[in-house]
């Protein structure tokens, strides 16, 4: 299998080396291309006025956030059923960039909130289970920082991972079920019913710019734990950025 | 087109600014803490690489 | 013991859930605790909100339900630590029962030591938050079906954390998030009864997590278990 090959950290290292720069160059002209839509093309939105521009930050984040989340899941299966040390350190490297646009989903979405309905919080089904879904990313990382056997670290972390993603739609369900009971129709966020095309445009931008953004810097931050991990290891010398010393 | 009104955002100025703002800042953050981390990572190699060559000279 | 009862793998379950049930009759004061903190959380609502009988009705089923998930919370490390200490859960890992039924039957004693002594006590202590009858049987059903899930649950993040420093803080933060659904139907079910419908969704929902949970958490329990032996 020539995908195997990419699975050892010493040809990983070298190949995320050359991507980084890549993915980040294209985030950041869709980024780029994104505000500009965003917020010079798309018109103003007949009901919320210019506030509504939030919807370009908020809803590419919380995609992001959730998405992240998945992604780990399937790398903690990939290191649970093939034991490869790459994909546990996927995970780890994928979680800090998890949680900060989780982060970012809240606080856009109190911020939009704020002027929209009167409040930074509502305890509506979509901000709970972003707000419960940061709790899984924080249970991770304090997880695999607890635990001071890396190996041990990594299998733990994917299980928690992989429990976690099975309890992510039952806990959607569960808020959601609770939401209703509670608030009955008061507050709905409609809005995908009428959108300009220039306002789906600019965030589905937004959303590729995070994507891209996400991975370019979770392959950075992958290569910093390769590098740490791995210090011991006799390719590790042979790279470029310490062959310049001999 | 107005500079004073785009940054006013109809009055909602403080909320569309602050969000736009908090995601500029958080990943500028971000990107320079993985750099750090990555350069840090490959010091503590080339403080190791160094050590060693000192070690075999001196030996 | 003849040869053929010991290829049984269900035997696994029995001859742990005894083990534990035995060690936390020896043990009894400790077991109580948990109880006895659930009664003195569930009073000191009413101290620090006021005697005001249309309010704490109204709290009643969260207050109740957050008491209980704590107190669960608490007795969690001793579902697995002592043995973990003294190297029982090394050789009952290398027994030639298969270890989910193990974890399971230790889940199992748990769950009798403290959900459900829980379940039955909780109707006596509603009573001092006003509620009637019908709604004291939903909460104590509700209980009797949703502490298991806090047990199997509980019994994951305790078996990740084993051995960990600090790791008593740290199982309850990975596992409080997992517990929302639980305590959503739960209260969800004496609220409703409160409202004068019906909580058998809420109840028919708490007892899905309950089979859901004694069909899959006893492997990845164990999985987490050899993950920390290692």
């Amino acid at each position: 299998m020539s995908l195997f090959k990419y699975a050892a950290p010493s040809t990983f290292y070298p190949l995320a080396g050359k991507l980084v720069p890549w993915f980040g160059t294209l985030a950041f002209l869709l980024c780029a291309l994104g505000l500009y839509l965003g917020l010079f093309v798309a018109p103003e939105d007949f009901q919320q006025g210019e506030v509504y521009r939030i919807i370009f930050v908020h809803v590419p984040t919380a995609w992001i956030a959730m998405f992240i989340y998945l992604v780990m899941a399937g790398y903690a299966v990939l290191s649970l059923i093939y034991q490869t040390r790459l994909s546990a350190m996927m995970i780890e490297a994928l979680a800090p960039t998890g949680a900060m646009f989780t982060v970012l989903a809240l606080w856009t979405g109190a911020l939009w909130g704020k002027p929209t309905w009167g409040t930074y919080w509502v305890w509506d089904a979509r901000m709970t289970s972003t707000l419960i879904l940061l709790f899984l990313y924080v249970g991770y990382i304090a997880l695999i920082n607890a635990i001071e056997d890396k190996r041990r670290a990594d299998k733990a972390g994917a299980l928690l991972v992989l429990v976690g993603s099975v309890n992510v739609p039952i806990i959607y369900f569960s808020v959601k079920w609770w939401n209703t009971l509670h608030q009955g129709a008061s507050i709905s966020v409609s809005q995908g019913n009428k959108m300009a095309t220039a306002m789906l445009l600019a965030m589905l931008i937004m959303a590729l710019a995070c994507w891209m953004y996400a991975i370019a810097v979770s392959l950075c931050r992958v290569r910093a734990i390769i590098l740490t991990r791995e210090k011991n290891a006799a390719w590790v010398a042979g790279i470029n950025e310490i062959k310049g010393l001999k | 087109m107005n500079w004073a009104t785009f940054f006013d955002m109809g009055g909602r100025g403080f909320y569309v600014w602050g969000s736009f703002g908090a995601f500029m800042l958080l990943i500028t953050i971000e990107i320079i803490l993985v750099r750090l981390r990555i350069h840090r990572a490959q010091q503590d190699i080339r403080d190791d690489v160094i050590a060693k060559q000192i070690e075999a000279q001196s030996a | 013991m003849t040869d053929q009862t010991l290829n049984q793998p269900e035997r696994g379950f029995i001859v742990a859930c005894q083990r534990d049930l035995k060690l936390a009759m020896r043990s009894r004061g400790e077991t109580l605790q948990a109880l006895v903190f659930f009664v003195i959380v569930v009073s000191l609502f009413p101290i620090a909100i006021g005697p005001e009988a249309v309010i704490l009705k109204r709290v009643a089923p969260g207050v109740m339900w957050v008491c209980a998930l704590l107190a669960v919370l608490l007795t969690l490390p001793r579902l697995f630590q002592q043995d973990y200490a003294d190297g029982t859960l090394d050789q009952l890992a290398l027994s030639r029962y298969p270890l989910p039924f193990i974890v399971g039957g230790k889940m199992m004693a748990h769950w009798l030591t403290t959900g459900f002594p829980l379940a039955l006590l909780a109707p006596a202590i509603g009573l001092q938050y006003g509620l009637e009858a019908r709604e004291l049987v939903v909460l104590s059903a509700g209980l009797l079906l949703g502490t298991p899930v806090l047990t199997m649950l509980g019994a994951m993040g305790a078996a990740l954390t084993l051995g960990v420093r600090g790791g008593a803080m740290l199982m309850a933060l990975l596992v409080l998030p997992l517990y929302i659904p639980v305590l959503i139907f739960g209260t969800g079910a004496v609220e409703s009864t409160m409202a004068g419908l019906d909580a058998a969704a809420n109840l028919y929902l708490l007892a899905a997590l309950n089979l859901f949970g004694i069909v899959s958490t006893p492997f990845a329990v164990a999985a987490a278990t050899k993950i920390s032996l290692d």
